[in-house]
C-alpha cells in the first residue's frame, strides 16, 4: 500500500444507461485536505458520477481507490464505511429531534445499554466548536433555518469521520450571507483534514473556495484547473465547449400580433424583488438563470398555481386571474418541470391525459363528456405530434420519456392558446423528440401565442428563443436578443458576473 | 383495458367460481334455488347501494368507514319525517330526501376533516362513525323506530316485481347512475385524476378539494339510501341498523379491484366484489360455519385481497416516503 | 420551554380544567375512594394506550388493540379455569399479546399492507379467535366466572391503590424512559418522521416497527390480565372499547398520526382526561352514549387541533428564523 497524497482516485469510470454512455472513461482525483469542485452543466454527468462514488449506482467499468486502496463500493453503507459522506439538497435530517440526536442518529453512544447523553453532548459541543457553528446540541432541528440544518448534516458527516465530504449544490437555497457562512465552514472542515467535493454550476462560488476544479461535459472530463488558473471565462468556456450557433428552423420572422403578457414589479419574500418584463405574442421569451433563481416559481405564479406578495401580472392590460381554472379557460397553458409529478396522471391513458384540461370543449355544458369528441381529440393529437405507440388507450406510464412529454404538450394544442408557459420541456427526452417538441413551440409562436420558456439547457434556450432574460438573485440581470446570445454570456449573467 | 385490471378481475371471477363449486358440492340444488339466489341478491343489494357511494372516497385516495352509522342515523331522521307525515306518498318522499340530506351532511364533515384539516381519512371517518352512532342512540333513546304501518314504504324493501325483490331494482338504477357519473361525466374523470395524481390534476384546473369533499358526500348519501332500504326491509330502524356494514363494503370494493391508494377501480368491479362477499357469506352459512366466524374469515379475506393488490399499489404511487418538513 | 413541553402543557390544562369542573360540581370528588377508582378505571386503557403510543410515534396505527385485549382475556380465563399455575397463565397471556402485536408488525412490514388495513383485518381475526376459544356448553357460548382466588387477587390492590394502577404508572415510566433514554426510542421518533432519512442513517425501519407493534400487543396482554382479574370473567366484547379510546387518548396527549410526535406522559394525561369525562358523564347521570359521542368528537376535534397547531407553530418558527437570520448574528 503506497502512501499517497490522494484521498480519492476515480479511474476510467464508464456508466451506461440503456446502452447510452453517460460517463465516458471519467478519471479524476481528490487530494487530502482539499476542496475540489466538480462542475458541469445539467446532464454533464456530475450526479451520476457522485451516485457511483456513493454506491447508489453500480459502475460498468473503472475503479475507485480510497486512500490508496481499491474500494469495492456497491451500496451506501459501503461508501459510508469507506469514509465518504454526501449532503444532498433535500436534507435528510429529522426535524422533530434535536441537533445532537440528529448528529448521532444510527450511531448513538451508549453506556450500559442506555443513551450516554453526557458524552454525546460533549462530543457534539466539541464538533460544533471546531466548526464554529452557531447552534446548540439541544436545539430542535425544526426550529432551524435551512442553512443551520445543513450545518447539522455537516456535523453528522464529520462524526462518521468522513474522509471525503461531498456537497451537492449546497448553496441552492441559501442567501448570500448564508453562503458566506457556508464557505467559512467549508474552510474550517478542510483545515480538519477532510476533503470536500463541491458540486455546483455556480461559477462565482467555485472561484472563491475551490483549490482545484474539474469540469465535466457530456460525460467526459474536459479539463482540470488549479486555484490560480480559475477564471470565470475559462470555467464557462470549458463547461460549454465550442459553440455552434444552430440555425433556427424558422422560415418567417415572428409575427407580433399585439398580445402582451406583462409582469410588473413582482415580488415575493426570499424569491423575487421588483421583477418586471414583457412577453409578446409571436415571440418566444426565454428565461435563463441558475437552479434556485426562482424561474419555476415565476411561471407557476403567472399560471395561478403559486403566490406572489406584490406586483401584478397583466395580459393585454387586464389582470391575470390567480385561479388556474380561470386561466386555462382564458387561454393559458402550462408545461410543468416535473413531468411525472405534475404533468401526467400515470394510471390514466394517453387519451385521458390529453383530455384533462379540455373538458370545457369536450362536454356538452351539462358536464356530460362527449366521448366521441374525447377520443377524437386523443387520436388527433397522437397523429399531429406523432405520439408512439399510437394507442390512445395505453396507460401513460408505459410510454418513453419523450413520448410522455409529447402527451404533456399535446394537452394544450387543441385549445385557443394565448399564452403557453413552459418549464424544462426536454429533460430526459431523446434528440429526435426534442427537435419535434421545439418545432411545436415555434409553430405555436408563429400562430401568435405568447410563449415563455424556462430552461437550464442553454443550447435549447438560445436555439428557440427570440429574446432571453436572465434571472439572478431575484431580478433580471441582463437581457439578450437572439443574435447576441451565447451560452457563455447567459451562464455568466446567470452567475451574476457579467 | 389495463392488464392489471383484467388480472384482478380474473382472480375475483376465479374465486367466485371456486365458491360456487364448493356450494354446489355441499348443497347442490339448495344453493342454486331461485329462493337462495334471490336471498343472496337481496343481502347484496344494500351493500351494493352503499358501494355505489363509498367507491368515491376510495377512488380519490381516502376511505369512508362511517357508512354504517351514517345509514342508521340518516334513516332514523328519515323515519321520523315519514312518521310525521303519516307515511303519505309525500311523506315517504320527504323522508327519503331528509335521510339523503343527513347523509350528505355527514359526508361533508368527513370530507372537510380529511381534506382541509389533514385528518387521516381512516380516523376521521371512524370518529364520525362513533359520533353518529352515539347520536342515533341518543335521539332514539335506544328504542326502535317502527315503520310498519305503511304498505307503500314496505314495498321498497320487501316488495317484488316479477318475483324479483325491489331493492335489486333500486340497486340497478343507482348502479347505472353511478356508472354514468363515473364514466361519462367530467366529474367522474376528475375523480380518477385526483386519485391518480392530485398535483397533476390541480395543474389542469381541477378543484381537488371540491372533488374530494363531493366524494365523501356521495358516500354519505348512498349510505343513507341503504339505511332507508334496510329500514323498509326490517319495517323498523334502530341505532344499530347497518352496524358493521362498512366491513363488507370495504371488502367488496377491495376484492373488486378498487385500489386503496386511489385512482383505480370500477363500479362494476366493486359490485362484483359485493356479489362475491354475498356468495361467500351464503356459502359459509350453507356449509354450516357459524355466523360468529364470518367476520374472522372476512378479515382474512381482506388481508389476502389487499396483500395481492398492495404490491401494485406501491409501484403505482411510488414507495411511500415521508419528506422532512 | 420547547414545543413538546408546550403541547403537554395544553393537555395538562385540559385535565386541570376538568378536575376543577368536577371537583366543584360533584361531592366527594377528592375522596380517596373516588380518586383511586378513577385511576383504576383508567388503568386498563392507560396500559393499552402506553403501548400504542410507541406505535403511533413510529408513524403507524393499531386498530386491533381492543380485540387483542379480548383475546388474551379469554385465553387466560380458559387457562386459569383449567387450573394451570397462575404464573404460567400470566406469562402465556403476555406472550399471546406480544404475538398478536408481532403478527400486526409483520403484516405491515413484510407484506407491505398499510397499517390501518392490516390492523383492521387482524381486529376481525382476533375477535373471531375469541369466539373460537370461548367456553361452550351444549354448543352454545357461555360465560364462566373464575373462582381462583389467587388469580382474582390481581384485581385488588394494596391499601387504596389497585395493583393495576401501580402497573400502569410503572409502564408509563418505562415507556417514557424507553423513548427518551434508549437508542430504540430515538429511532422510533426518527422512523415516524422520515423513513428514508432514517434508513440512510442505518436504522432498520422494519425492525423498529415490528418491535413497536410487539410492545403494543404485550401491553394489551397485560391490560387483559388485570381486566379479567377485576371483572372475574371474559366475554366476546371484553376490551372492544379500548381500541378507539386508546387512539383518542394518545391524540389528546399530543401524538400525531403522521408520526414523530408525542410521548408516554402526554398519553397518560390523555387517559386521565378520558376517564374524567367518562366518570363525569356517569356522575351527571347522562346516558353512556354521550361518552361515545364525546370520544368520537374529541378525536376529530383534537386531530384538527393538532394539525392547526403544528401549522401555526411551524409558520411561527419560519418567521422567527427569518427574523433572526436577518437582524441577528452574521
Amino acid at each position: 500500500m503506497m502512501e499517497t497524497e490522494n484521498i480519492l482516485e476515480v479511474k476510467n469510470i464508464v456508466k451506461r444507461f440503456s446502452g447510452v454512455e453517460v460517463l465516458k472513461k471519467v478519471s479524476f482525483e481528490v487530494r487530502k485536505g482539499e476542496v475540489h469542485a466538480l462542475m458541469g452543466e445539467n446532464g454533464a454527468g456530475k450526479s451520476t458520477l457522485i451516485k457511483i462514488i456513493t454506491g447508489v449506482y453500480p459502475k460498468d467499468e473503472g475503479s475507485i481507490i480510497v486512500d490508496g486502496r481499491d474500494a469495492d463500493i456497491n451500496s451506501r453503507q459501503d461508501s459510508i464505511s469507506q469514509g465518504i459522506s454526501v449532503i444532498y439538497q433535500e436534507l435528510s435530517v429529522i426535524p422533530t429531534l434535536t441537533v445532537m440526536q440528529n448528529i448521532f442518529l444510527g450511531q448513538e453512544l451508549t453506556k450500559k445499554g442506555l443513551l450516554d447523553k453526557k458524552r454525546m453532548r460533549e462530543k457534539a459541543d466539541s464538533l460544533i466548536k471546531r466548526c464554529d457553528f452557531d447552534i446548540r446540541p439541544d436545539d430542535y432541528v425544526e426550529t432551524l433555518s435551512v442553512a443551520k440544518r445543513q450545518m447539522v448534516e455537516i456535523l453528522k458527516a464529520l462524526l462518521y469521520d468522513a474522509k471525503i465530504l461531498i456537497m451537492d449544490e449546497p448553496t441552492a437555497s441559501l442567501t448570500d450571507k448564508e453562503s458566506d457562512k457556508l464557505f467559512n465552514i467549508i474552510n474550517r472542515v478542510r483545515e480538519q483534514g477532510t476533503s470536500i467535493i463541491y458540486i455546483s454550476h455556480r461559477v462565482e462560488e467555485v472561484y472563491r473556495i475551490a483549490d482545484r476544479l474539474t469540469v465535466l461535459r457530456d460525460g467526459m472530463v474536459v479539463g482540470e484547473l488549479n486555484k490560480q488558473e480559475i477564471t470565470h471565462q475559462r470555467v464557462v468556456q470549458m463547461m460549454i465547449g465550442k459553440e455552434v450557433k444552430e440555425q433556427a428552423d424558422k422560415a418567417n420572422k415572428p409575427i407580433q400580433n399585439g398580445n402582451v403578457l406583462s409582469v410588473q414589479n413582482l415580488s415575493r419574500e426570499g424569491l423575487w424583488h421588483d421583477l418586471s418584463f414583457e412577453a409578446y405574442g409571436g415571440q418566444i421569451l426565454g428565461i435563463g438563470g441558475l437552479v434556485g433563481s426562482g424561474r419555476t416559481e415565476l411561471l407557476r405564479s403567472i399560471y395561478g398555481a403559486d403566490r406572489y406578495d406584490k406586483g401584478e401580472v397583466l395580459f393585454n392590460g387586464k389582470p391575470v386571474s390567480r385561479s388556474v381554472k380561470k386561466n386555462i379557460r382564458n387561454g393559458m397553458g402550462y408545461i410543468p418541470e416535473d413531468r411525472r409529478g405534475e404533468g401526467l396522471i400515470p394510471l390514466l391513458s394517453v387519451g385521458d391525459n390529453i383530455a384533462m384540461p379540455n373538458y370545457d370543449m369536450l362536454s356538452n355544458g351539462m358536464a356530460v363528456v362527449n366521448h366521441a369528441k374525447e377520443l377524437e381529440l386523443g387520436e388527433e393529437m397522437i397523429r399531429e405530434i406523432d405520439i408512439r405507440p399510437a394507442n390512445s388507450k395505453m396507460p401513460v406510464r408505459n410510454l418513453s420519456g419523450g413520448n410522455q412529454q409529447k402527451v404533456v404538450v399535446g394537452k394544450w394544442l387543441a385549445r385557443d392558446l394565448k399564452v403557453l408557459l413552459i418549464d424544462e420541456p426536454t429533460v430526459g427526452v431523446d434528440i429526435g423528440v426534442k427537435g419535434e417538441i421545439h418545432q411545436i413551440f415555434m409553430r405555436l409562436a408563429q400562430q401568435g401565442v405568447v410563449i415563455i420558456l424556462v430552461s437550464s439547457d442553454l443550447k435549447e434556450l438560445i436555439q428557440i428563443s427570440d429574446r432571453i432574460i436572465v434571472l439572478h438573485e431575484g431580478s433580471i440581470f441582463k437581457e439578450f436578443s437572439k443574435e447576441e446570445a451565447t451560452q457563455q454570456k447567459i451562464l455568466l449573467a446567470a452567475s451574476g458576473i457579467a | 383495458m389495463k392488464k392489471g385490471k383484467i388480472i384482478s378481475q380474473l382472480k375475483s371471477m376465479a374465486l367466485l367460481l371456486i365458491l360456487i363449486a364448493v356450494a354446489a358440492v355441499f348443497e347442490g340444488k339448495a344453493f342454486f334455488s331461485f329462493f337462495n339466489i334471490m336471498n343472496i341478491l337481496l343481502s347484496v343489494s344494500v351493500y351494493g347501494i352503499m358501494i355505489c357511494g363509498s367507491i368515491f372516497p376510495l377512488l380519490v385516495g381516502g376511505m369512508d368507514l362511517s357508512i354504517g352509522s351514517t345509514a342508521a342515523f340518516s334513516a332514523i331522521i328519515g323515519a321520523r319525517v315519514m312518521i310525521a307525515y303519516e307515511f303519505s306518498t309525500v311523506g315517504i318522499l320527504a323522508g327519503i330526501l331528509a335521510a339523503m340530506v343527513t347523509g350528505a351532511a355527514v359526508g361533508l364533515i368527513n370530507g372537510i376533516a380529511a381534506y382541509y384539516f389533514d385528518v387521516p381519512a381512516l380516523l376521521a371517518t371512524i370518529s364520525t362513525q362513533y359520533v353518529f352512532y352515539a347520536l342515533a342512540q341518543l335521539i332514539t333513546e335506544n328504542k326502535t323506530v317502527s315503520c310498519g304501518n305503511s304498505d307503500m314504504f314496505a314495498f321498497i324493501g320487501s316488495g317484488t316485481i316479477f318475483g324479483i325483490p325491489f331493492p335489486i331494482f333500486i340497486l340497478a338504477f343507482l348502479a347505472a347512475a353511478i356508472y354514468f357519473l363515473l364514466n361519462k361525466t367530467v366529474f367522474g374523470r376528475q375523480v380518477y385524476a385526483v386519485g391518480g395524481n392530485i398535483k397533476a390534476s390541480r395543474m389542469t384546473g381541477v378543484n381537488a378539494g371540491a372533488v374530494i369533499i363531493v366524494s365523501y358526500v356521495l358516500s354519505g348519501v348512498m349510505a343513507a339510501l341503504g339505511g332507508m332500504v334496510l329500514t323498509s326491509m326490517n319495517t323498523m330502524v334502530k341505532a344499530s341498523t347497518g352496524y358493521g356494514y362498512e366491513l363488507y363494503v370495504f371488502i367488496g370494493l377491495m376484492v373488486g379491484g378498487v385500489n386503496f391508494a386511489g385512482g383505480e377501480g370500477t363500479i362494476q368491479g366493486g359490485l362484483f366484489g359485493a356479489l362475491l362477499v354475498g356468495v361467500l357469506s351464503n356459502v359459509m352459512m350453507m356449509v354450516g360455519i357459524d355466523a360468529t366466524y364470518h367476520n374472522m374469515i372476512q378479515g382474512i379475506v381482506i388481508i389476502i385481497a389487499v396483500a395481492l393488490t398492495a404490491r401494485r399499489a406501491l409501484i403505482n404511487s411510488g414507495l411511500s416516503k415521508k419528506a422532512a418538513s | 420551554m420547547n414545543e413538546k413541553q408546550k403541547r403537554q402543557l395544553i393537555t395538562f390544562a385540559m385535565v386541570a380544567a376538568l378536575v376543577v369542573l368536577f371537583g366543584t360540581t360533584t361531592d366527594s370528588f377528592f375522596s380517596v375512594s373516588n380518586i383511586s377508582n378513577l385511576f383504576r378505571g383508567a388503568s386498563y386503557l392507560g396500559i393499552v394506550a402506553a403501548g400504542l403510543t410507541i406505535v403511533i410515534i413510529a408513524g403507524g396505527n393499531n386498530l386491533s388493540t381492543g380485540a387483542t385485549v379480548g383475546f388474551v382475556a379469554m385465553l387466560v380465563s380458559r387457562l386459569v379455569y383449567a387450573n394451570i399455575p397462575i404464573v404460567l397463565c400470566i406469562l402465556l397471556g403476555m406472550a399471546a399479546g406480544a404475538v398478536c402485536g408481532a403478527a400486526d408488525g409483520l403484516l405491515i412490514t413484510k407484506l407491505h399492507l398499510p397499517d390501518f388495513v392490516a390492523t383492521l383485518a387482524t381486529n376481525y381475526v382476533y375477535s373471531g379467535m375469541i369466539l373460537v376459544i370461548t367456553f361452550r356448553q351444549n354448543n352454545r357460548m357461555v360465560t364462566k366466572a373464575l373462582t381462583n382466588q389467587a388469580f382474582l387477587q390481581l384485581g385488588t390492590g394494596v391499601g387504596d391503590i389497585f395493583y393495576v394502577t401501580i402497573v400502569w404508572l410503572v409502564l408509563v415510566a418505562a415507556v417514557q424512559f424507553i423513548l427518551y433514554y434508549t437508542k430504540f426510542g430515538t429511532h422510533v421518533y426518527a422512523v415516524g418522521t422520515n423513513t428514508s432519512a432514517s434508513q440512510i442513517s442505518g436504522i432498520n425501519v422494519d425492525k423498529i416497527k415490528i418491535i413497536a407493534y410487539t410492545i403494543s400487543g404485550l401491553a394489551c396482554g397485560i391490560a387483559a390480565i388485570f381486566l379479567l382479574a377485576y371483572e372475574g370473567a371474559a366475554s366476546a366484547k371484553t376490551g372492544e372499547v379500548y381500541t378507539f379510546n386508546a387512539i383518542c387518548a394518545a391524540i389528546i396527549g399530543g401524538a400525531s398520526l403522521s408520526g414523530g410526535r408525542g410521548d408516554a406522559l402526554g398519553t397518560f394525561l390523555g387517559c386521565i382526561f378520558m376517564q374524567l369525562i367518562t366518570n363525569g358523564i356517569y356522575k351527571m347521570n347522562l346516558a353512556s352514549e354521550y361518552q361515545t359521542l364525546l370520544v368520537g368528537a374529541s378525536i376529530l376535534v383534537m386531530s384538527i387541533f393538532n394539525t392547526v397547531y403544528i401549522r401555526y407553530t411551524s409558520k411561527r418558527n419560519r418567521l422567527q428564523t427569518i427574523k433572526a437570520e436577518r437582524g441577528g448574528t452574521v
